[in-house]
């Protein structure tokens, strides 16, 4: 058939005469559907429009009534300490979480949600990298990953990415990245008192003598705490920069020079703040000695072993585990589980005579079993004890505090153990070398110890059951088989009855 | 409706196919369990049961198919649409039955964290707060499958009805991330939507002129808010999935949150897919 373009416009015509549309508000049966259909689609788009509503009225509640926490870990519920600092904010800050729309991490979108329900002063908003390009750039010229969280107040802001608010440690057995913890809301406490404060403490380190550079680890901890890291070169420089809040002298293996090594004294007794560590170290270092010397101290040339096997880490009696006193502030706010590994440590001495107005405080000490070995001319010890070895409670952390005048205070921290600095060694005491040195960099920085808030990171990892094999089979059994074929069963058998009947 | 209640669970207890649906549940559920938690000693049942949910989207359409459409098939609905009882009554009856058929299973599942109690630390907030989770689940989908099951008089095409829905719930976060974000992409798509929704309402009243008339308006009052704001549009139709996610929701009560708006909604869902069996089963009886 052909198709017949003039016929069917009639047709179509005859169709929407007027009568006949008339006739769909008048003709009977088109009266019923009208009336009755129109009347269950209005009352269809009415309950579903109701139902649409109660929802949104009840996802607009704040989250600490809707969704009560639960878990375990609480990971995205803020602790006490995040609330007071976030209470405590009188900038308005925004939270961006820049992400691209469905990848947004759970933990994150929820945390970032319990902020804003926690402050009127914070606002979160979501941006997609995908249709905002450009955005990052107004805050930091490097290149940021979607799932990174942007704090921003006025033209101060931090960018904390995906990887800080997530903790990973390398599994050695499998050799990959496993997540360990999530450290959302410290992270996040860190960079709303970073934006929200003007001057941060900066933190100086010596260079120009083969310093040892600080361990990932600490320098994670040293950010978070929001301290600024910047490097000093002593030879170029006229002093030491006033606006030094600590210097930091790790270890060098060159000497100082006697100009560097007086202008770090000037600057103590100025009221300067230095923290000094040392290593085992073939060369003379007078002039770094020198420092320790005019503070009333001095390091022994030989090698602490600890004869006390509960304190240091089997097999190596020389990474020795020491104890915190209890009697300084730096290291009495530690709890007891906080444990300090400080392998090749020297003894730390007090000289004879020095001034009175000097006070030399012990923080970290071996037991009453260490002795000293002095190391032969190859270069070699043995750790076996011998008769002429001595023995006794040595330090291997001091702290060293001088008034100066004008209520200023010189403060002088030595540990006579640099590896405390590196990653490796953090690991083996889970983190206690970072607690006790971040411990010191608080207690030393001026900033008001009460406004640092640091709120460790939460757990991921869920500690397993303990299930021996034949229970396992056991229970096993009883799930996987023989409930369900009990429930089979007496199904056959109802069936087959009433078949019978 | 306490008739209808006692009627329908007397047919699933005397037949085989409410044995085999508790059945079915308890076994997946059950090697999930003796895998995960007994075979991993992993403390959290959470795990086991998120797995497991893709038990309902063969055992519901299972046990569901045959409530509304069955009747429809053997035509007692005539029946029972003279009797004189409300055909929201007949509804919430034939439905709690179902629900008192889903409860068995989750009571013995209920009693899965308590064996784990006896070899280390369990929480109990977390585990029951899962199986709540996976109690709220079921039940909406069931309703989802009571729905479906009024729309047509074939049994094998509620069944496949009820798993494509209840599988395209599964995948909506997936097929929303195939779509841009972009407000044009929402466009296009709101425009379609619109189309459907109003060819509905067509079928419904059976009047050219006045469902023309909706649909004009619809369209219009979306293009003109596309071209004053088009930031109001952008990532709407990835909202619009979000609707339809069951999982999104279900995956609170596993991660350890008491979530009322979970509860809501999966509520809501149940009582939207009942009154719409309500609504088809209504027409039957005035077209």
């Amino acid at each position: 058939m052909k198709f017949d373009l003039k016929n069917k416009l009639s047709e179509l015509k005859r169709k929407f005469t007027f009568k006949n549309l008339k006739n769909t508000f008048t003709g009977e049966e088109q009266k019923k559907h009208l009336k009755q259909g129109s009347y269950s689609s209005i009352m269809t788009v009415i309950v579903i429009a109701v139902v649409i509503v109660v929802n949104l009225v009840f996802g607009q509640l704040p989250s600490s009534i809707t969704q009560i926490d639960v878990s375990d870990q609480k990971l995205y519920t803020l602790s006490k300490e995040g609330k007071k600092a976030v209470k405590d904010l009188s900038d308005k800050v925004t939270l961006y979480y820049y992400v691209k729309s469905g990848s947004e991490d759970d933990n994150i979108s929820k945390l970032l949600k319990n902020f804003k329900e926690a402050s009127s002063n914070i606002k979160v908003k979501t941006i997609d990298p995908d249709l905002h390009p450009t955005f990052a750039t107004k805050y930091t010229s490097d290149n940021v990953s979607s799932g990174s969280v942007i704090v921003v107040n006025g033209n101060k802001s931090k960018v904390l990415s995906q990887s800080t608010l997530y903790q990973s440690e390398v599994n050695y057995q499998t050799m990959s990245q496993q997540t360990t913890g999530f450290d959302g809301e410290g992270q996040i406490v860190s960079a709303l008192n970073y934006v929200t404060n003007d001057d941060m403490p900066v933190l100086y380190t010596l260079t120009g003598h083969e310093e040892t550079e600080l361990g990932s680890n600490l320098k994670d901890s040293i950010e978070k705490a929001n301290m600024e890291i910047k490097s000093l070169n002593l030879l170029t420089s006229e002093n030491v920069p006033e606006d030094t809040d600590i210097l930091l002298i790790a270890a060098p293996q060159k000497d100082l020079s006697k100009e560097e090594a007086d202008k770090v004294i000037a600057y103590l007794e100025n009221g300067g703040k230095v923290f000094i560590f040392s290593s085992v170290n073939e060369n003379e270092l007078t002039n770094f000695e020198s420092i320790l010397r005019n503070y009333g101290l001095q390091r022994d040339k030989g090698l602490i072993i600890e004869g006390d096997n509960q304190h240091y880490i089997p097999k190596h009696p020389d990474y020795l585990i020491p104890d915190l006193s209890g009697s300084s502030d730096i290291t009495s706010d530690l709890s007891g589980n906080t444990y300090v590994l400080t392998p090749d440590a020297q003894a730390i001495k007090k000289l004879d005579n020095y001034r009175d107005t000097l006070t030399i405080t012990s923080l970290i000490s071996t037991t009453e079993r260490a002795y000293i070995k002095n190391i032969t001319d190859e270069g070699k010890i043995s750790a076996e004890k011998d008769d002429g070895d001595e023995t006794g409670k040595f330090d291997v952390g001091v702290s060293v505090t001088e008034n100066v005048g004008d209520e200023k205070e010189a403060n002088l921290v030595y540990f006579s153990a640099v590896n405390m600095l590196s990653d490796d060694v953090d690991h083996m005491v889970n983190g206690g070398n970072t607690s006790v040195i971040s411990s010191v960099l608080t207690s030393m920085s001026n900033v008001d110890k009460s406004s640092v808030v640091s709120i460790p990171s939460k757990s991921l990892s869920v500690s397993n059951l303990n299930i021996t094999a034949y229970s396992a089979s056991f229970w096993s059994i009883i799930t996987m088989g023989v409930i369900p074929v009990l429930f089979l069963l007496a199904g056959f058998i109802i069936w087959m009855k009433r078949r019978k009947q | 409706m306490r008739a209808i209640y006692r009627r329908e669970l007397k047919s699933y207890l005397t037949s085989m196919i409410g044995y085999v649906f508790m059945a079915f549940i308890l076994g997946v559920v059950g090697l999930y369990f003796g895998a995960i938690n007994i075979g991993s000693a992993w403390p959290r049942i959470g795990d086991t049961l998120s797995n497991a949910t893709f038990v309902f989207l063969i055992a519901v359409p299972i046990l569901t198919m045959r409530v509304i459409a069955e009747e429809r098939k053997q035509k007692t609905d005539q029946l029972l649409l003279t009797a004189p009882i409300k055909i929201g009554e007949i509804i919430t009856g034939k439905y709690f039955a179902l629900l008192t058929i889903f409860l068995v299973p989750l009571f013995v599942i209920s009693l899965y964290p308590l064996i784990l109690k006896k070899f280390g630390t369990v929480s109990m907030g977390m585990s029951y707060t899962s199986i709540l989770g996976f109690l709220l689940l079921g039940c909406a989908e069931m309703a989802v499958g009571v729905f479906l099951s009024s729309v047509t008089e074939n049994q094998v095409i509620a069944a496949v009805l009820s798993f494509a829905i209840l599988f395209l719930s599964y995948v909506s976060e997936g097929i929303a991330g195939l779509f841009p974000q972009t407000a044009k992409a929402s466009l296009a798509a709101f425009i379609l939507l619109i189309f459907l929704v109003c060819l509905w309402i067509g079928s419904m009243i059976k009047n050219v002129i006045i469902t023309g008339t909706i649909t004009l308006l619809a369209e219009v009052t979306l293009i003109i808010s596309y071209i004053v704001k088009p930031s109001l549009l952008e990532g709407l139709i990835q909202k619009f999935f979000g609707i339809f996610n069951f999982t999104s929701h279900f995956d609170n009560f596993i991660n350890g949150v008491l979530d009322i708006n979970g509860i809501v909604y999966f509520l809501s869902v149940v009582i939207i897919c009942l009154f719409l069996a309500n609504q088809t089963m209504q027409k039957r009886r005035w077209s």
